[in-house]
């Protein structure tokens, strides 16, 4: 079961498991199956008595939610854990089901405000700005450069997590990561900026053409109104609840 | 557009279907690279049809929509993959190619807004079908953990890689079934709307960038985050004003 620098060959399909983390979500217990799947080739090579098995996969079916991209840091920690536990019975079980569902949720809360409130919109932001002018490479580019990147983070990330075992804790404590958040987030209100600035200059230079204020006055009002409605619509509602008001519009 | 035009199609009606089952996979069950967004989605469309920018300025416009929609949860998740890459591929078909509202001439953006309407309802409806799936992925792992009383680890995976299964044939079903009604009755639609709508439809591709900002404002809304918005649009207009200054001397 053990490979170089005591950490198991059974990480890397673990790994490619582990991206399928969120692949049979469901609204009761969303990522459990997915865990579970994930610590299979572990479990499998383990030795495990099958009473143990059982256990070990009722215990890991429970409700899970983290994270997606920063699941592989607690995933490692989580066969450390249950290593060391079936090994000398060091980590008990209590110990085990607390480290999984607060780094998990604690997980999930940073994770959720990098990724999701910070860099993904950022991210999309700088692909939608560099393709402006009509340029199809660079948000292939700025997302294939993601991609990658993301990929091999979370490879790492299984690593770290299995070599840190419980200490993952402390990881959590670093500045680094508001500073990520903030950096993010930050970025994000920029590019909103320029996106805004943007669609001024082009919304203003076709003020000549024909309907060409109908598009100005258009472009304003649908701002007004998706400010005012917001935080109950998603963005293809708005663009539903829209079509009134550019037939409103089209009179003008 | 009769069956035997659609069968000359089928290579890249094949290509398309396939994509749509990889990047609905990429969305949010497997491996989330992000070049399922849509404006990565679009472009890798067209080129399948040789028309990337039919696919840039499809691609980046439903981006723009859905730039402020969280992928958290419960939340509305959309289903944008599969009608965009259809719409994309049924454009591309009819021989429509529409360029991008914003810095290009906009000639087409009734045909662009048309198009985006179609992928909007798509993506609308297609999240009542993912919800469905969330649920049939609940009566899995109910069946999963009932296999496992008998000590059967592979019913583990068997309902992880049917599920997976399941959210693949959706992206591919979708995208197919949308490029069929595009094709065949969504774009032939167009010619017969009044003057008026279609006058309409071309403002809706302009309305995208105000629903990005408006749900962007929400995300950043902070005063800390109202200043850094204001410096980027301050700045930018700053940029293209010295931009048009040194055009015209």
């Amino acid at each position: 079961m053990s490979a170089r620098g005591g950490r198991p060959d059974d990480l890397h399909g673990i790994y490619r498991r582990s991206l399928g983390l969120q692949g049979s979500w469901n609204p009761e217990r969303m990522q459990n199956l997915g865990l579970a799947v994930a610590l299979l080739p572990w479990l499998r090579r383990s030795g495990a008595a099958p009473v143990e098995l059982r256990r070990f996969c009722r215990r890991h079916l429970e409700f899970f939610n983290t994270n997606p991209y920063c699941a592989n840091l607690l995933l490692g920690g989580l066969v450390r854990l249950e290593a060391d536990n079936l090994r000398d019975g060091a980590t008990p079980v209590r110990t085990l089901t607390m480290f999984k569902d607060s780094l998990g949720r604690a997980l999930a809360s940073l994770g959720d405000q990098f990724l999701w409130l910070g860099l993904q919109p950022a991210l999309m932001l700088l692909a939608v700005l560099s393709a402006w002018p009509g340029l199809i490479w660079p948000p292939l580019l700025v997302v294939g450069l993601f991609a990658v990147t993301q990929l091999l983070l979370r490879r790492h990330a299984l690593l770290v997590g299995y070599d840190l075992g419980l200490d993952i804790v402390d990881l959590l404590g670093s500045p680094l990561w508001h500073r990520a958040i903030w950096t993010a987030k930050r970025a994000g209100a920029l590019l909103t900026g320029v996106l805004a600035g943007m669609t001024a200059v082009s919304s203003w230079s076709r003020l000549a053409d024909p309907g060409g204020a109908t598009t100005v006055l258009g472009t304003a009002l649908a701002l007004g109104a998706a400010l005012v409605l917001r935080r109950r619509w998603p963005g293809e509602g708005l663009l539903l609840a829209l079509v009134p008001l550019a037939l409103l519009l089209s009179y003008l | 557009m009769n069956p035997v035009e659609i069968a000359v199609w089928w290579p890249q009606i094949a290509a398309t279907t396939l994509l749509g089952a990889l990047l609905v996979l990429d969305d949010t069950a497997y491996a989330q690279t992000w070049l399922s967004q849509p404006v990565c989605g679009g472009v890798l469309a067209g080129l399948i049809w040789g028309h990337p920018g039919a696919g840039l300025a499809l691609g980046l416009t439903v981006q723009l929509l859905s730039l402020g929609n969280l992928p958290v949860g419960q939340a509305f998740v959309g289903e944008r993959v599969g009608p965009l890459l259809g719409a994309v591929g049924a454009a591309a078909a009819s021989g429509w190619n529409p360029g991008l509202p914003f810095g290009g001439p906009g000639a087409e953006a009734g045909r662009l807004g048309w198009l985006l309407l179609a992928v909007a309802l798509g993506s609308v409806l297609g999240d009542q079908l993912v919800r469905r799936e969330r649920v049939w992925h609940t009566r899995l792992v109910a069946g999963a953990m009932r296999g496992l009383r008998e000590g059967r680890l592979e019913v583990l995976e068997r309902a992880h890689n049917a599920s997976l299964a399941g959210v693949a044939v959706r992206g591919a079903l979708t995208t197919l079934t949308v490029w069929l009604l595009v094709a065949l009755l969504w774009i032939p639609a167009y010619s017969q709307l009044p003057e008026r709508v279609v006058a309409a439809l071309a403002l809706l591709p302009w309305f995208a960038p105000a629903v990005a900002i408006g749900s962007l404002v929400e995300l950043y809304g902070s005063r800390a985050g109202a200043r850094w918005i204001a410096g980027g649009a301050a700045g930018t207009l700053a940029v293209a004003w010295t931009l048009a200054q040194l055009g015209a001397s």
